[in-house]
């Protein structure tokens, strides 16, 4: 039963190092990499075991999220014994992150502690001694995962997750009422209207955990900032103020992406993973070219810009061109002023967005630090962050069963039965979550809503 | 001992699991007894007078598609036919009768006494023997009479220890008078098989021509050629009208002034009554706000005047319930002929058995029917059927018939009872069966009529006209996915106006019109009719699997992804979890009372975890390498 699904996962430790692997495994394998994978030679098609790979992995959009070297491995010569796929990007928990969700949307499950090894010994690549080590190994999972996940559950996510199915299974029990009881009286308190606009209540509470899973994955992991401006607009001292203050734990980072990775600050919860960029502006030299490049590559998979203007210049045709770009874009950036304490500040039209600051002084900081934290903590969701992968997961799939649901129900066709089908993967993945049996929810919410009976 | 004859089959209990399974064991050659307490009361309907409705019209459709004998007695006997949930949807469209009662017992008892190789004994079992290995032998009654037998098949419905209760009126009884059984349940216990009391209820039965029907709303059938049997040989009953009616405040007010004569209130009835059965007190006390409920008149026959009370099960005592009954619209003077009562009576505990009806602790005795705690007859008869082909099968040394929960909602029934067990009487319901689109009443013949053939239930000209049927379906879905609708042709063009569908602006395959919610089969069939004119009931599920592929598929893509873990098995052996290390103690437990046949059965069993699952699929690999190597060695 286990055999049969894909699965996948981050197989390197969550933290910014060189090398980050992602590990796909099952019958699905080569067909998922194909999807995601987009190689500089052609000899990819061949599909050669044991071959490595280079070219770029894309989320679903077709963004291109880090360049990546892809082994293929066929069954049953694979750790696994199945049909596995590695990918080797560079060590940024947020790309693997995203590839990983990628990864999952098309058809992969998520591993499960300890799952990988679990099935190279069900295909018979690892000997009997070592199974007796797995046995208590995966006992052990099982407690520990036990604890972690009631740790997870208590409390406030808890609660919403309940209270989504409990929406969800009213809805359900409805509908299910007037079927399996044509005769009895279930109030007609759910036209097709009222269920329409409850599910869309529904999969805007969903939508908004869903979003929680980045401020989560944020508080944990950091968030991959950029520092932008014109040369000599004070980038460096900015950071260096800033770290005066809040210096983080300092880790010089190898490998391409990481490069640009100068420090890492703390802002109450928040941890900025801080990447300085060249100065951009218009030039003929190549070495710049490339590093402006480079600031646009940045930019992309940024989280947050912060984007400095020199006070004393004023915004620059430059700096125009940049903000343009910046406001395309559906970023989270911050426009900063700095040097303020070079001009009569009351010369300058004010606007709430831009933050005044003088890095040399000190001064405007805290204002800035107050930004980054409203932008990226929102206080309406921090009581249910949503930090697992595989809650994630469980989300997004109630979420495109919900919005298959309502497709069918927009097009008035679809009859009962079959709404029904779509509403009950979408129950059943929220209860993956808490772990409950559906059809016993169901009929103690038909027999406690509505009076039925011979 | 003596045993006055040996049989290889005993089946106690001749209500509807009763005689299923003795039906299927004396047409599969079986030498059968049905030993029953009242000869006049094999196939007896004691409470609601209809067969059918959603999911128990699945189940009908099923036993008859196995060769069972539900559907068309049932057929024969109706006096009213409804299809429901026409608009709700393909996969639980459901057909129900309203039955001629004593017809129906009439004509059960008319097929088994035509049967041979069955006998037929009046009279009470009372000791289920053993011999000193504890191996079954046969059975004694009350009377002193010994019969020998190689199985018996236990199906005592609401019998086993039963009592009947009205108020303070308790009397221990069987349904309608009917004796109980007495003896039977302590011989079970003997034997380590343990009991605990259940609650039914029915309402009182009315003399028709003391209703004023003017005052009440006329329930119309509307389906009376449609069949629950494949071989589509209706009845040719009068058919009558069922009405609907309501109780008043005044109803409401008399229950809540006498609550406390309730036995239910009382506490004279311990047992665990069904939350979708409640009596008219439960409903009135658990719906405060609601003041007035519903209710149905079903007649008990064409010719009968008795009628039966719909949604009025009452145990309140005699002279409340003339008061609650005449304060009902169009019963101001209605004369009761029966009062209503509770019927309290012993169920075993159905994870006690294997997905064969078989009991776990005794080899070749099975239980079938509401012993293993459901309720309905359709519940009951599907359980008989499986049971009596089990029972058989394993006497012939054949391999067992365990339908799978894709399979059919039997095998949602059965996988229910045996894996979770059930707190109150267990009634199917659509919504138990995960894969209800695939488990439709139009397609119970294709999914289980082959099967039913392969054992024996099914005859060779009924099977030649299933496969024609199966053939000429599938050939029509081809036809039309083949089939170019010309967008040109002025036919079309006015059928599509006339449906007030949009214009075709090319040519488009008849299969895509179709899907069309607008567009019928018939739509395109009048137009372009295939070589050979097919039956309505075939036209509807050519037109259903058209319409509704793309749903179907989905389903079968999870089946596919279920059915995994139910091919994966658990070896015979393993009857003792304990030797498993790393299971909780809990999952000890429940697996050492359940003894899963695979892991996906295993996986259904309330408070196994999937990490109990992967340590036993672990264990299980891990012994099956141990014996490759040994093997080996």
């Amino acid at each position: 039963m286990l055999k049969d699904y894909t699965i996948a996962n981050i197989i390197t430790p969550l933290i910014e190092c060189g090398i980050g692997i992602i590990r796909i495994s099952g019958n699905e394998a080569f067909m998922i990499i194909d999807k995601i994978f987009k190689a500089y030679s052609s000899t990819y098609l061949k599909k050669e075991s044991h071959k490595v790979y280079l070219g770029t992995i894309h989320n679903e959009n077709g963004d291109k999220l880090d360049e990546v070297l892809v082994l293929l491995m066929r069954g049953p010569n694979s750790f696994t014994g199945e049909d596995t796929v590695e990918i080797h990007c560079h060590g940024n928990p947020f790309i693997l992150q995203e590839a990983m969700k990628v990864i999952l949307k098309n058809g992969a499950r998520k591993s499960e502690a300890g799952e990988f090894t679990r099935r190279a010994f069900l295909n018979g690549k690892l000997d009997l001694t070592q199974s007796e080590a797995i046995l208590d190994t995966i006992t052990a999972n099982n407690q520990k995962a036990l604890t972690i996940s009631l740790n997870q559950l208590e409390g406030s996510l808890k609660n919403k997750i309940g209270a989504l199915k409990e929406d969800l299974i009213g809805i359900i029990a409805y509908l299910e009422a007037t079927i399996d009881f044509p005769d009895d009286e279930i109030e007609e308190s759910y036209t097709n209207d009222v269920i329409n606009t409850r599910i869309e209540k529904l999969l805007d509470e969903i939508n908004k955990l869903l979003a929680s899973y980045n401020t989560g994955r944020i508080i944990k992991e950091g968030i991959m900032t950029v520092m932008i401006g014109r040369p000599n607009v004070g980038k460096s001292s900015l950071l260096n103020s800033l770290l005066n203050e809040n210096r983080a734990i300092i880790t010089h980072l190898p490998g391409t992406t990481r490069d640009a990775i100068e420090e890492q600050i703390n802002i109450g919860d928040l941890v900025l993973n801080i990447v300085d960029t060249a100065g951009f502006r218009e030039t003929e030299d190549i070495i710049e070219k490339i590093g402006i490049k480079k600031t646009y590559e940045y930019i992309d998979i940024a989280q947050l810009i912060i984007f400095l203007v020199d006070a004393t210049l004023g915004l620059t045709v430059e700096d125009q061109l940049m903000l343009e770009y910046l406001r395309k874009l559906e970023k989270n950036y911050i426009i900063v002023m700095n040097k303020v304490d070079l001009i009569n500040i009351e010369d300058i039209e004010t606007s709430d967005d831009i933050i005044f600051i003088s890095a040399k002084h000190r001064t405007g900081l805290d204002n800035l630090k107050n930004d980054i934290k409203k932008l990226f903590i929102k206080d309406e969701i921090e009581d249910y962050c949503i930090s697992n992968l595989r809650y994630y997961e469980s989300l997004v799939k109630a979420k495109s069963a919900l919005d298959m649901f309502q497709e069918s129900i927009k097009s008035q066709i679809v009859p009962a039965d079959l709404l029904a089908i779509d509403l009950k993967d979408a129950y059943i993945a929220l209860a993956t979550i808490t772990g409950d049996d559906f059809t016993e929810d169901l009929l103690d919410n038909i027999f406690s809503k509505f009076c039925i009976g011979k | 001992m003596n045993f006055i004859d040996n049989y290889q089959i005993i089946v106690i209990g001749g209500g509807h699991s009763g005689t299923e399974a003795a039906y299927a064991s004396a047409k599969l050659g079986m030498s059968t007894l049905l030993l029953t307490i009242s000869l006049d009361s094999i196939g007896l309907m004691p409470c609601n007078p209809s067969i059918g409705g959603p999911a128990k019209s699945h189940l009908v459709f099923e036993i008859d598609a196995l060769g069972g004998l539900m559907g068309k007695i049932a057929d024969r006997t109706s006096i009213q036919k409804k299809i429901l949930n026409r608009s709700k949807g393909p996969a639980v469209y459901a057909l129900r009768a309203q039955i001629n009662r004593f017809l129906y017992s009439r004509e059960i008892i008319k097929e088994l006494e035509n049967l041979p190789n069955l006998d037929i004994v009046q009279g009470e079992a009372k000791d289920i023997l053993t011999n000193e290995k504890g191996e079954l032998i046969g059975i004694s009654l009350a009377t002193g009479l010994n019969y020998g037998a190689k199985s018996i098949i236990l199906a005592t419905g609401t019998y086993l220890s039963s009592k009947v209760i009205i108020g303070d009126f308790v009397k221990e009884s069987g349904p309608n008078e009917l004796s109980n059984s007495k003896y039977l349940a302590s011989s079970l216990h003997k034997l380590g098989i343990m009991t605990h009391p259940f609650k039914t209820g029915t309402p009182p039965r009315i003399h028709m021509d003391s209703l004023a029907i003017d005052d009440m709303e006329i329930q119309p059938g509307d389906s009376k050629d449609y069949t629950f049997g494949f071989e589509e040989v209706g009845g040719c009953l009068p058919q009558v009208d069922c009405y609907l009616t309501h109780t008043s405040e005044k109803t409401k007010k008399i229950i809540e002034d006498n609550i406390d004569k309730s036995p239910l209130y009382s506490g004279i009835i311990t047992g665990v009554g069904p939350r979708y059965c409640p009596s008219i007190e439960d409903k009135i006390i658990r719906f405060p706000e609601k003041l007035s409920h519903h209710l149905f008149i079903e007649p008990e026959g064409h010719d009968v005047k008795e009628v039966y009370l719909q949604g009025f099960s009452t145990s309140l005592p005699g002279d409340v319930q003339i008061q609650m009954v005449q304060s009902i619209k169009g019963l101001e003077a209605a004369k009761i002929m029966k009062l209503g009562y509770a019927i309290e009576y012993e169920v075993i505990n159905a994870t006690e058995l294997k997905l064969t009806l078989e009991s776990k602790k005794v080899p070749n005795l099975y239980f079938a029917g509401q012993i293993n705690g459901t309720s309905g007859y359709e519940e009951a008869a599907a359980q008989g059927l499986i049971a009596g082909l089990n029972a058989v099968l394993k006497l012939k040394g054949e391999e067992p018939v365990i339908l799978g929960r894709s399979d059919g909602y039997i095998g949602v029934l059965i996988d229910d009872l045996v894996t979770k067990g059930t707190e109150e009487p267990y009634r199917m319901f659509t919504s138990r069966a995960e894969y209800r689109l695939l488990l439709r009443q139009s397609n119970a013949d294709r999914r289980l009529t082959k099967l039913g053939y392969d054992i024996g239930l099914i005859s060779e000209e009924r099977y030649a006209i299933f496969r024609n049927k199966m053939t000429s379906i599938d050939l029509e879905v081809e036809r039309l996915k083949d089939l170019t609708v010309d967008s040109t042709n002025a036919i079309v063009k006015e059928m599509i106006i006339k449906s007030n569908s949009s214009d075709l602006e090319q040519n488009i395959k008849a299969a895509a019109l179709i899907k069309r919610p607008e567009i019928s089969y018939l739509d395109i069939a009048n137009i372009y009719p295939p070589e050979l004119i097919i039956s309505e009931r075939e036209a509807e599920e050519v037109e259903l699997l058209i319409k509704y592929e793309g749903y179907i598929k989905k389903q079968i893509d999870q089946v596919e992804n279920f059915s995994k873990g139910e091919k994966k098995m658990i070896p015979d052996w393993l009857d003792d979890y304990r030797v498993i290390k790393g299971l909780t103690r809990e999952a000890i437990e429940k697996l050492n009372e359940v003894k899963p046949l695979s892991i996906g059965q295993a996986s259904r069993i309330s408070g196994i975890t999937p990490a109990d699952i992967q340590v036993l699929l672990i264990y299980l690999e891990q012994i099956k390498r141990l014996e490759t190597n040994n093997v080996q060695g």
